[in-house]
């Protein structure tokens, strides 16, 4: 069954839990095995109205945005990657079971040889899907830039290990129309996917456009999706 | 911001190396492009088949914490999409807190 995972803006992990009978539950967050809403180090305080940081948190600079689930040591039960707006991955491991989660109580940063993963321009929102067809999940992302990256997962099942980030599709074109643009703008969100039936992963773009911001005037958005297509079949030709 | 993750990672039978990959398409929905601006732009596209009709169908989130819904009308080869308005769920429209 279908599940639905989200971040958000304001820091927390959501989850629309699919029903047997069809469609979905409204959205909960998900929670840590202490009861608290899982999230990096930071979130935004309704009671407060302030940005605050989450009590014992290792990564207090991040603000986590983005979700993604994956069983992550092959153990059975969904794991959930966590990315923030200042452009890192982090992992979250679930030590309870499939049926009955159990999220440890903080956060790894996720390394990509011997690095932090990091994405320009922050906006890390992470996707995992076995892109180079040999078994293992990799990475992607968008980010603050634009474009699409890509982390090859070069170690084995259950203890995934990654390669330097390669870059799938450029940064967002500089100066393009918002509202007839040639390409993905900035803050790209990616869903790799099979779009087209052909067996092979494509990638679909979420992005966002927006005219300069000018105090008392009219600020012009536009989020747009994007098909980049893997090894599209020819177009047919004939008249 | 909204993104959505998918819970279940399908793996390739064949290993296909990088392939080519074509310049971006924009996507619409009928004669309108498929476009979140209304709710403060940020789409995050995901793709699965919500009716069970053998097609996915696009659902695409937005910094407002709403997922537009697209079902899918072409075919599992070439999809095509019409605008289905906002994903419910419990007969109300799903909306996460988003700032």
């Amino acid at each position: 069954m279908l599940d639905l995972f989200t971040g958000c803006f304001e820091g927390g992990a959501y989850v629309c839990a699919g029903r047997k009978e069809g469609g979905f539950l409204q959205p909960r967050a998900l929670l840590d095995r202490g009861g608290r809403i899982l999230r990096l180090g930071q979130y935004w305080d309704d009671q407060k109205n302030e940005w605050t940081g989450v009590a014992d948190s290792k990564h207090k600079e991040a603000l986590g945005i983005g979700v993604a689930a994956v069983d992550w040591d092959a153990d059975g039960d969904l794991d959930l990657l966590l990315g923030s707006n200042e452009g890192g991955l982090y992992l979250r491991k679930n030590a309870g079971s499939a049926a009955q989660p159990s999220f440890e109580l903080d956060s790894a940063q996720l390394m990509a040889k011997g690095a932090p993963i990091h994405v320009p321009g922050g906006h890390l929102i992470p996707a995992v899907a076995d892109w180079d067809g040999d078994g293992q999940f990799d990475l992607f992302s968008g980010s603050g830039a634009g474009g699409v990256w890509w982390w090859r997962n070069v170690g084995t099942k259950g203890a995934p290990k990654f390669a330097k980030e390669r870059r799938l599709v450029a940064d967002a074109i500089q100066g393009d129309s918002i509202t007839e643009p040639k390409g993905p703008g900035q803050r790209t969100q990616v869903c790799p996917t099979d779009f087209d039936g052909d067996g092979d992963l494509d990638l679909l773009i979420g992005d966002y456009h927006s005219s300069p911001y000018v105090e008392g005037k009219p600020w012009e958005h536009h989020g747009y999706v994007w098909l980049v297509a893997r090894n599209p079949a020819p177009a047919a030709s004939g008249n | 911001m909204l993104q959505i993750g998918i819970a279940v990672i399908a793996g390739l039978a064949a290993a296909v190396g990088d392939g080519v990959l074509a310049p971006p398409v924009r996507l619409a929905a009928g004669e309108t492009w498929i476009d979140t601006g209304e709710e403060i732009a940020h789409a995050g596209p995901s793709f699965h088949d919500l009716d069970g009709d053998g097609r996915r169908d696009l659902l695409v989130g937005n910094f407002a914490g709403t997922l537009a819904h697209y079902r899918n009308v072409g075919t599992a080869a070439a999809p095509k999409f019409e605008a289905k308005g906002f994903l419910a769920a419990e007969g109300a429209p799903i909306k996460i807190k988003n700032w």
